[in-house]
């Protein structure tokens, strides 16, 4: 028996709004400002106290475009490795996280696309096999009395990144910055360099493209 | 529906509660008649929930570690990298020094060959004491104009001196020693003996005096100079200085004449005895030394003839 939506529903509400306060009372940019200048100025210690602040996040994100932690970690690498060698470019216009972020979807993006073109993915979307499936099926009554525990399953889990991985560069990078790493439709504007409306309207389909992958597995 | 399109559009945005009150509930109304829509949008809130619930994967825990040695691994910047890299490759590619080196060690080699240089062993040339010169030629005193050149035990002597010892025991007759003892105009430049020494070769009295002088070759040297130096007035000429080296018979007198007069003194010379122009190796056509435009210096070897 699958989960009933209504309690999934409910559920999803009470994590919204936790999600909206700890958005509202947890940015701290405005500490950057002065490890970041000394960063410009060449103090490593500086950016150093700048990577243990994001270097989770950034993996984070950097696993979410390319859905493996070996590739991961190398992309992670190069995002801060870019961010320190282009930090004499940083103006102080946006936020630091702004601009990190940004640096690190251009390369996610890049990244991706340079697997792709490889064939990295294609294997690894057929791992959702019939055998899978059912599975899966099985698997989600058992935690019907618990929507969040059956959103947080292992193999939801990896249901959930399979669908990001095929979706294509410009939905990918959207879903990532606002459902996962949770920046505001204007930071991410800003970052990509798009209108607000784009914004929503590309984070629209693609959590549409995800829906009916999820439906799919989970019907 | 097209307005089930509508609502879809909306789905986002009722998430996030930034609809407007009635547009709100416009969509809530939608749901409650539109089975499919309020599938779709509990499907549309799952997935939503889904992906904000997505565990953070946790990076390797030496990410930091991999990082800082990446960072701070820069090019080095201290000077002796490239000598390091010069030699730490040396075997590995074709050793490429670096400029600096390049050029310190051309030096080194020039100041290597130059200390080798002056201290190759130079056969050994002997001291020669000043020749003493006479200011009146008149007086002709033997033991005023002496010159002792031990040339011939130098020939036989194996004594090899490093080269700056050498240097430093030169003849003391030599150009300086010389123009001191004279006027400067008298001093022809073809009495340095220049290369002679550095060849190892004994030095004779020829090879000062130059090539571009005269020999004369005379059965009766003394009688000879005499002549001469009787028709020097008459040659308007001037008698510089008579010197007498070490072999026994032989003479050499400088003379300044005017240059219209050479020919008159060849001719009295050749009534001596045989002239040759130059001495030993380095005669040359008869072209004697010019002091200026219009005189000559001669230096005039007279060497006993035993036929």
């Amino acid at each position: 028996m699958v989960a009933s939506p209504e309690t999934i529903l409910q559920c999803l509400c009470l994590n919204i709004v936790s999600l909206i306060v700890a958005t509202a009372g947890g940015s701290n940019d405005d500490q950057d400002g002065e490890v970041v200048k000394r960063s410009v100025e060449g103090d490593t210690e500086a950016f150093n106290v700048l990577v243990e602040k994001y270097y989770r996040k950034i993996y984070n994100l950097a696993y979410r475009f390319v859905g493996d932690s070996e590739e991961a970690n190398d992309l992670a690498q190069e995002i801060f490795t870019a961010a320190f060698q282009n930090l004499s470019k940083f103006r102080g216009d946006a936020k630091f996280s702004t601009w990190l972020f940004q640096i690190a979807t251009n390369r996610g993006k890049n990244k991706f696309k340079y697997l792709k073109r490889r064939g990295y993915f294609v294997n690894r979307g057929q791992s959702d096999t019939d055998d899978e499936r059912d599975y899966l099926q099985k698997a989600v009554p058992d935690h019907s009395t618990n929507p969040e525990d059956l959103l947080a399953g292992k193999q939801i889990q990896k249901v959930v990144q399979d669908a990001i991985n095929e979706l294509d560069p410009d939905h990918k990078e959207i879903v990532i910055l606002r459902d996962i790493e949770g920046f505001s439709y204007e930071e991410i504007a800003r970052m990509l360099n798009l209108p607000e409306g784009t914004t929503k309207s590309r984070l629209h389909r693609a959590r549409m493209v995800v829906k009916e992958k999820l439906k799919k597995v989970l019907s | 529906m097209k307005e089930c399109e509508r609502i879809s559009s909306l789905y986002g945005e009722l998430l996030d509660q930034q609809l407007s009150s009635h547009v709100q509930e416009d969509t809530l109304e939608h749901f409650r008649t539109c089975t499919d829509c309020r599938e779709d949008f509990k499907w549309y809130g799952i997935t939503v929930q889904a992906l904000r619930n997505l565990e953070e994967v946790s990076p390797p825990h030496d990410f930091v570690a991999q990082l800082s040695s990446k960072l701070y691994a820069r090019p080095r910047t201290h000077f002796y990298d490239p000598y390091l890299d010069y030699f730490r490759n040396f075997l590995s590619s074709p050793p490429q020094l670096p400029v600096p080196v390049g050029v310190a060690t051309f030096v080194f080699l020039v100041a290597v060959g130059v200390v080798v240089y002056n201290h190759a062993p130079v056969p050994y040339v002997p001291q020669t004491k000043p020749m003493h010169t006479v200011k009146d030629a008149a007086a002709n005193q033997p033991e005023a104009v002496v010159a002792v050149n031990d040339t011939a035990g130098m020939q036989n002597s194996a004594y090899h001196a490093p080269r700056s010892y050498a240097r430093a025991s030169e003849p003391t007759f030599s150009p300086s020693t010389l123009r001191s003892s004279l006027p400067a105009a008298a001093i022809p430049k073809s009495i340095a003996p220049r290369a002679k020494y550095a060849s190892g070769s004994p030095v004779t009295l020829a090879d000062r005096i130059g090539g571009d002088n005269l020999t004369v070759e005379s059965p009766s040297v003394d009688l000879a100079i005499e002549s001469i130096k009787r028709m020097l007035p008459d040659l308007r000429g001037k008698l510089l200085e008579e010197m007498t080296p070490g072999k026994v018979g032989e003479k050499v007198i400088g003379i300044r004449i005017p240059s219209s007069f050479y020919g008159h003194l060849t001719t009295e010379l050749i009534n001596h005895g045989t002239v040759a122009a130059g001495t030993g190796t380095d005669a040359k056509t008869p072209a004697p030394s010019k002091a200026d435009s219009n005189n000559l210096i001669l230096y005039i070897r007279f060497v006993q003839s035993h036929n």
